[in-house]
């Protein structure tokens, strides 16, 4: 594929499929934030509860709070599969 | 009777957005679709206008089916001129107070804005760099 200008631009496709993928990812952004902000780590539950309190507006803080609202669906969907405790001894 | 659009998908959306990148007459950077399951679709690409390069926008959506239709949750349309802020438009259902709103020089102030479509954003980037250009043209033709 190329772009208007002839410069060759391929369209990146990724899946990312299960939780443990979105723990990679936030990983990625939980280091990110530290390196540039130094002073105060940041885990991702901690960053999305300050983000939805409207901190973080900026094209970093949208894309980490994605990929933690993916991450929160993801585990969500299958702690709906999974049988409560109480069924285990039956 | 016309027969109604069947259901947009995820896979839908991101092939077509990624290929729309494209009519836009500017150089397109980093198109991007990252599929988050079947849940959501990110899509992402740098867009580059003006004769030097020097309008460059960045879009980042996140996308979603409700209603049967594919829906941007979020959005982030952010475009700098010369390596400055010009503006961002952004929309994301979980703000607390501002789903949809603009940013705006200086300190990237927030103010109240309806949601905005791609093309929108497109059509006032092209015509800010116009404009820009011609500034710069007079200024050229003035000091000769």
């Amino acid at each position: 594929m190329h772009g208007a200008e002839g410069i060759e631009t391929d369209v990146v496709v990724a899946h990312v499929e299960t939780d443990d993928e979105l723990l990679r990812v936030l990983a990625v952004f939980e280091e990110r934030w530290l390196d540039n902000e130094g002073a105060e780590r940041l885990t991702s539950e901690e960053f999305y509860g300050r983000y939805t309190a409207g901190e973080f507006d900026g094209p970093f803080g949208v894309a980490w709070a994605t990929f933690y609202e993916a991450y929160l669906h993801m585990r969500g969907r299958i702690e709906r599969i999974v049988p409560p405790a109480a069924f285990a001894a039956c | 009777m016309r027969r109604r659009r069947p259901p947009q998908s995820l896979e839908d959306y991101g092939f077509e957005r990624t290929n729309q990148f494209h009519h836009f007459g500017a150089i397109v950077e980093s198109p991007a679709a990252i599929y988050l399951g079947d849940w959501r679709v990110i899509v992402q690409c740098l867009l580059i206008f003006g004769q030097q390069q020097q309008a460059q926008l960045w879009i980042y959506e996140v996308v979603g089916i409700e209603n049967d239709r594919a829906t941007r949750t979020k959005y982030s349309y952010h475009l700098t001129y010369d390596g400055s802020f010009v503006f961002r438009y952004d929309r994301d259902q979980q703000h607390p107070d501002m789903v949809e709103h603009k940013h705006l020089p200086p300190d990237e102030r927030r103010v109240p804005w309806d949601a905005v479509t791609l093309q929108e954003v497109v059509d006032e980037v092209v015509a800010f760099t116009a404009e820009r250009e011609a500034e710069a043209v007079e200024r050229h033709d003035g000091e000769e």
